[in-house]
């Protein structure tokens, strides 16, 4: 009902003027890109039989690392702009590690539930960012001429007008071609080399895994790992992208979740889940840049077209459209006492 | 014996937890006494007056039925995640009949109680046939579904961008705004017990005990009920038990979504008596997951846990004010709690390494939600 009134809405507008204004398909990316960094995360560590519903507040707390690292280093060492936004998305790649390590040390060395380990960080991500915010920074609330990440312009690419090309693809955020090139990497590494079939083989069998000589508790470990440094990236994107970084309580509003929905509508693969976040990251753009538009008769409704990403993980999940099914071990702790 | 062995990790998570947000306030503050003081004006701030004991009940009344529908669900094997969403759309639907309907109180009330409660645990149903029929895991849809409430919530209440209400936002200020104020839960704090400030406690917290009392009736005193815990115990022995899986699977989230509905109906027509956007910061049904670990998924323990819960969020404003200890360490002191609960085994690691004398032996699955959830 809602996509059909939408596009009666739409066409009534000039459908192919709204589709054409290079805006909506510049924030498309810019919108995507956090969540694709997260969402490859979430595909490691799900890949490897760890549920990671954390990555919200995995996201958040190193959103807010970022921020405190770039203004402490410009404010210590009066580094200028651009090496503290450096120093700033190693700070929140640091604390996005270590936020996976303790999801990883809960749900594999304590074998904790994974999905309660989960609700925990993310719990407790709210807590500590607005704890330190109140508490760290004056005011509660992050200097106003904090350096951020500029967008990048390629030379010569950036300039291509045909289709405003240029604009959509080669002057982004430096981090939204990391996101795309981890999207490559994740791909590769999971379907082309050995260690990738050994992560998705502790993720399907752990136990046949172990009896052929992968340390199952390690793999798991290391992927979770790795998945929270991938959401210490997409936080430092949240946090950093633009010329003045910011930090705000409870700045990632649930973006950490969408990220799992389109990791879970991408079916586990890091392809699929780039295909999702794009579609995501569309429908966000349509409602930044339509939301209150008056289209012919229509009003464009942002909660209405917010729902979508939701809905569509439903659908996807309940196996309408194709089944998307989990890693068969996903959620499971591993006990090797207890192997079968 | 066994129980007070099963309250070995409740307590020492709340107790571990407490530590190390003391040891916060204590760096915070650069001073030794600082968690002392904090957790006296806590405790002060939530029990120092009979005017606070209420408001901590206050505070509690819609977390029992929220965690009571998490911990319905944990006991069937089922993890409800998506009570946040399922309380949004009770508040909501009783919220439109209460609007819409002339009818006195006395009946226009109980009326909206069960409103709240059939469009919560159909809300709930909905991810449950999803499940029973397609596989699709509990888990996932219900958490999206949360956003969803959400999103329909702002849809009906927040201004349209023209500066029209939304749908229901229209409805909301005075209309049938009289029939409304007679549904109300009344106050049940006497007069002369608290006068100044006006208490807020309602007849809400007797519904709240009374639906843990349906709580353990139905679990334990019922055929269904037997079903659904053995489903939670061990899904294989249900099913070669001749449990009806599918049906059993609804019934759970059916009775969990109407708990959650409850509370959302609750929220309206108990205290703020109109409804607000977001109204619980969307925060409500995900405390009550704690809620109900922390009462080991029984109804007495989710009242008690409900309560500490509370204390917790009416004692800090006094704790904030009198001591200068930043409200939000409450959130950090619950995020603890849940992630200690969870990774159950650290106490046996803290006990094994030398940290506790005393071990916390673990308790075997009175809780199915550890091992057969997922």
């Amino acid at each position: 009902l809602i996509p059909s009134v939408l596009a009666e809405g739409l066409f009534k507008a000039g459908f192919f003027q709204v589709l054409s204004h290079p805006i909506l398909w510049e924030s498309t990316l810019a919108f995507a890109a956090p969540l694709l960094l997260a969402s490859v995360g979430g595909c490691i560590s799900e890949r490897s039989g760890v549920v990671n519903i954390g990555m919200e507040g995995m996201m958040l707390i190193s959103a807010f690392f970022g921020a405190f690292t770039v203004d402490k280093v410009s404010s210590l060492f009066g580094l200028p702009g651009s090496a503290a936004a450096i120093c700033g998305v190693l700070g929140a790649i640091g604390a996005g590690s270590l936020t996976g390590w303790l999801h990883a040390w809960a749900c594999v060395r304590m074998r904790a539930n994974q999905v309660v380990s989960g609700m925990a960080i993310n719990l407790l991500a709210l807590g500590v960012t607005n704890y330190l915010l109140l508490t760290v920074f004056q005011n509660g609330s992050t200097p106003a001429n904090l350096a951020g990440i500029p967008s990048s312009h390629v030379p010569i690419l950036g300039d291509i007008s045909f289709l405003s090309l240029g604009s959509i693809f080669f002057s982004q955020n430096v981090l939204v071609y990391v996101a795309l090139a981890s999207v490559l990497a994740a791909h590769v590494f999971l379907f082309r080399t050995k260690l990738g079939l050994r992560l998705r083989s502790v993720g399907e069998n752990p136990d046949a895994s172990e009896t052929a000589g992968i340390d199952v508790r390690r793999v798991r470990h290391v992927a979770v790992i790795v998945s929270g440094a991938l959401c210490g990236l997409a936080g430092a994107y949240i946090a950093l992208n633009g010329p003045n970084g910011s930090f705000t309580d409870n700045m990632t509003a649930g973006r950490g979740f969408i990220a799992l929905a389109a990791l879970i509508v991408g079916r586990w693969t890091p392809l699929g889940a780039l295909g999702a976040c794009l579609l995501f990251g569309f429908g966000a753009s349509l409602d930044n840049n339509l939301s209150g538009l008056t289209l012919g008769t229509f009003q464009v409704s942002g909660s209405l077209l917010d729902m979508l990403p939701y809905l569509i993980t439903i659908v996807a999940v309940a196996g309408l459209i194709g089944r998307s099914a989990p890693p068969a071990a996903g959620g499971v702790p591993y006990d090797p006492a207890e192997a079968e | 014996m066994r129980k007070l062995i099963a309250l070995g990790t409740p307590l020492g998570s709340v107790a571990l937890a407490l530590v190390i947000g003391g040891v916060v306030m204590a760096v915070a503050q650069h001073s030794v006494q600082a968690p002392f003081n904090g957790y006296w004006a806590l405790l002060v701030g939530a029990f120092g007056t009979p005017y606070d004991v209420s408001e901590t009940l206050v505070s509690a009344t819609p977390l029992i039925f929220a965690a009571l529908a998490v911990a319905f669900a944990f006991r069937g094997g089922l993890f409800n995640i998506g009570v946040e969403g399922q309380l949004y759309v009770g508040a909501i639907a009783s919220t439109f009949v209460g609007y819409s309907l002339h009818w006195p109180g006395w009946l226009l009330l109980p009326l909206c109680c069960l409103v709240g409660l059939l469009a919560g645990g159909l809300w709930a149903a909905a991810p449950a046939i999803l499940k029973a029929y397609r596989g699709a895991h509990e888990v996932i849809t219900t958490m999206m579904l949360n956003y969803v409430a959400l999103d329909l919530m702002h849809y009906l209440l927040d201004s349209q961008p023209s500066g029209a209400p939304g749908p229901m936002g229209g409805l909301m200020p005075g209309t049938n705004a009289s029939a409304f104020v007679n549904a109300v839960f009344p106050v049940i704090v006497p007069a002369w017990l608290v006068s100044n400030p006006p208490p807020r406690l309602s007849a809400a917290i007797v519904l709240a005990l009374a639906c843990g009392i349906v709580f353990w009736f139905l679990l334990f005193r019922t055929t269904l009920g037997y079903g659904i815990r053995a489903a939670g115990f061990n899904l294989k022995a249900a099913r070669y038990a001749g449990i009806n899986l599918n049906r059993t699977i609804i019934l759970t989230m059916l009775v969990s979504g109407g708990f959650a509905g409850l509370a959302g109906t609750v929220c309206v027509f108990g205290l703020s008596h109109q409804l607000v956007d977001g109204f619980d910061g969307f925060a409500l049904g995900f405390d009550a997951i704690v809620v109900a670990l922390l009462g080991r998924n029984t109804a007495v323990g989710a009242i008690l846990a409900a309560i500490l819960f509370g204390a917790l969020d009416h004692g800090s404003a006094l704790m904030q004010t009198s001591a200068g200890v930043n409200i939000s360490i409450i959130q950090i002191i619950q995020g603890l709690i849940i992630f200690f609960i969870g990774a159950e085994a650290i106490f046996h690691y803290l006990g094994r390494s030398g940290f506790l004398a005393a071990r916390s032996s673990r308790i075997e699955p009175n809780v199915p939600a550890e091992r057969a959830l997922l």
